[in-house]
């Protein structure tokens, strides 16, 4: 049975952040044979360019009581690769950002496709890291360090301190990791600033880079010394820069917002 | 012998045959209808209310209580849902009418039938109608809850309708086992939705399972909330997830045109409440305001019903606050949110 299974990266926020592939793919004509599934930010998005395009809401697999998201994400898997290559469906499953960027879903869908030697499609989109870039000075002479706020508080990784970082979600995580909830960033700022200070001093700088939200996603950035970093709460989708101890003192610094 | 055709489906689609008694429209005629329900369905559902107050009994007191204030805007909305559901299957109509069918029920003290929200009389009220008259119960579908009746009633049972085209009837113990057929079929068309005979177990794999059933059966989840009459959505209009709550389900009140002399256009009661605290068993005296009109109950503070109540189309707002015996500019800002609550509006 033909079937075929896509992974469209819709870009991080705005309708115009998506790439011409990923927007021909969606608004071709409806057919009988595809089929599109999405979380509620690639519906909401999807309805802007292609209105006609009926989304499935994946919601349920995060709100499923005793499913942990690697369960969610191995049945996802599963179910897209049957609907595609059993059932014979053209599948698009539709992700924010790039579908390579700390998405574990896609992960677990492209090994079981290589596994099996099935054949997927990869739509990329421009990654949140595009945004959030723009409100620094990365030279990347020196590299540039990508880890998660779990990675450094909880799971005892540490940073180069001669090459800048960039913490993702640093604001996503409830005590149990697994709701997204504002209000307890502040544990896990606490945590990522302790182990931070572990070897940085309590002065340097650190810049949180977040969004506006919605309409505009206008890239914002709060820049602090790290000794402060736990002293109010951050949106849920903030990230932070860490510049290197000795690098060039230009990444230390807080770029204007780019004009539109 | 006279048949008696059992409470399902429902809402009925069509009038009573001929020698025989169906209850599904019995129901609708007797009891789904605005003098039932503004009428002896409010009295019994405020004996009700009052009995669990009484005997502390808090959660079904706040139940009743939503029921009992429900009944408003049901008294007035149903008959134009019974209208919309049978020109055009209107998924607002079902809400609509499965709200009717759980305060009938509470009001009634019934149960309701296998997998749906209806209505599964009593024996008493089933007797009622029979007047004395031999019967048999005849089974016409899946799940009408003609088994039920018959037990309830002790009579013989005819018919054993299976499931309609399109529906499949799965035990949940086999619902793991064989999810990725049914959810081809429910992918393809083939099927529109499966009943799940008994309950999932929790587990990781059975809810996953049933997840990916509501995600790919047009009818799955209508059919889960509102039986086998789901079917007859239309697949666009099935999987809408309208609820009770939902805003666009019932009108908005206008808001008042402004006078002198102001008369109520609403009922205002007092009531135990907020519903929080009705349910944590420590209930204050609130008001509420109630339209003869689909138009959802509004709580607000007793001195606004007190004030709503003392208008009477004659006396305007100096004349009321003096008979209340409270200051006139406090009673004219009450007057305000009534007007644009709609609550009020000029006399004449």
């Amino acid at each position: 049975m033909s079937g075929s299974l896509t992974i469209v990266g819709l870009g991080p926020a705005r309708p115009e952040h998506i790439t011409r592939e990923a927007f021909e793919l969606l608004s071709a004509p409806a057919s009988r044979g595809r089929r599109a599934y999405g979380l509620a930010h690639a519906r909401e998005l999807c309805a802007s360019i292609a209105p006609d395009l009926e989304v499935r809401s994946l919601d349920y697999l995060y709100q499923l009581p005793g499913v942990d998201r690697p369960t969610a994400y191995d049945d996802l898997a599963g179910m897209l690769v049957r609907r595609a290559f059993d059932d014979g469906f053209d599948v698009l499953y539709l992700v924010a950002g790039s579908p390579l960027f700390y998405n574990d879903a896609v992960l677990v869908i492209r090994k079981r496709c290589a596994d099996r030697g099935l054949p997927l499609r990869l739509v990329h989109g421009v990654s949140f890291v595009d945004l959030v870039l723009d409100r620094v000075f990365w030279t990347g002479h020196q590299g540039l360090q990508v880890l998660s706020a779990w990675n450094l508080a909880r799971d005892g990784m540490g940073l180069a301190h001669d090459v800048p970082a960039l913490v993702v979600q640093i604001g996503e995580f409830s005590r149990g990791g697994e709701a997204l909830d504002t209000a307890q960033s502040v544990d896990m700022l606490s945590e990522l600033r302790d182990a931070l200070l572990a070897s940085l001093p309590s002065e340097h700088p650190v810049t949180i880079l977040y969004s506006s939200g919605p309409p505009e996603y206008r890239s914002l950035a709060r820049s602090l010394p790290l000794s402060q970093l736990a002293e109010g709460e951050v949106p849920v989708y903030a990230n932070l820069w860490v510049p290197a101890r000795e690098g060039p003192n230009i990444e230390r610094l807080q770029a204007p917002e780019s004009h539109r | 012998m006279t048949a008696v055709l059992p409470p399902g489906p429902f809402p009925p689609r069509s009038l009573e045959e001929d020698g025989a008694v169906d209850l599904a429209v019995r129901l609708w005629t007797d009891l789904f209808q605005p003098g039932w329900l503004a009428g002896e369905g409010r009295v019994l559902l405020e004996h009700r209310l009052a009995s669990a107050v009484d005997a502390g009994e808090w959660e079904r007191a706040a139940l009743l209580q939503a029921a009992f204030l429900d009944s408003w805007p049901l008294a007035a909305g149903v008959e134009s849902a019974g209208l919309a559901w049978r020109a055009h299957a209107d998924p607002r109509a079902l809400v609509i009418i499965a709200r009717a069918a759980l305060v009938v029920q509470l009001a009634r003290g019934w149960g309701s039938l296998p997998g749906a929200p209806w209505c599964l009389p009593d024996a008493a009220w089933v007797r009622e109608r029979l007047g004395g008259e031999p019967f048999v119960v005849q089974a016409r579908a899946h799940n009408d809850g003609s088994a039920e009746l018959a037990q309830l009633l002790g009579c013989e049972l005819r018919g054993q309708p299976g499931t309609p085209d399109g529906v499949l009837d799965v035990a949940a113990q086999d619902l793991v086992s064989q999810r990725a057929q049914l959810a081809g079929s429910l992918s393809r068309g083939e099927l529109q939705a499966v009943l799940v005979r008994g309950e999932p177990t929790p587990s990781a794999a059975s809810q996953l399972a049933l997840g990916e059933l509501r995600l790919e059966g047009s009818h799955q989840r209508a059919v889960e909330r509102f039986g086998l009459s789901a079917l007859e959505l239309d697949p666009s209009s099935a999987g809408q997830d309208w609820s009770w709550e939902d805003d666009g389900l019932l009108d908005a009140p206008s808001p008042g045109r402004p006078g002198p002399v102001l008369v109520a256009c609403c009922e205002g009661r007092f009531i135990p409440g907020p519903p929080s605290a009705l349910r944590a068993g420590r209930p204050q005296r609130v008001g509420v305001l109630l339209w003869d009109a689909p138009v959802r109950p509004v709580m607000v503070a007793p001195v606004a019903v007190a004030v709503a109540n003392a208008l009477d189309g004659v006396r305007d707002s100096a004349a009321v606050a003096a008979s209340l015996g409270g200051p006139l500019d406090q009673v004219q800002l009450i007057l305000e949110e009534l007007l644009a609550l709609g609550a009020v509006s000029a006399s004449g």
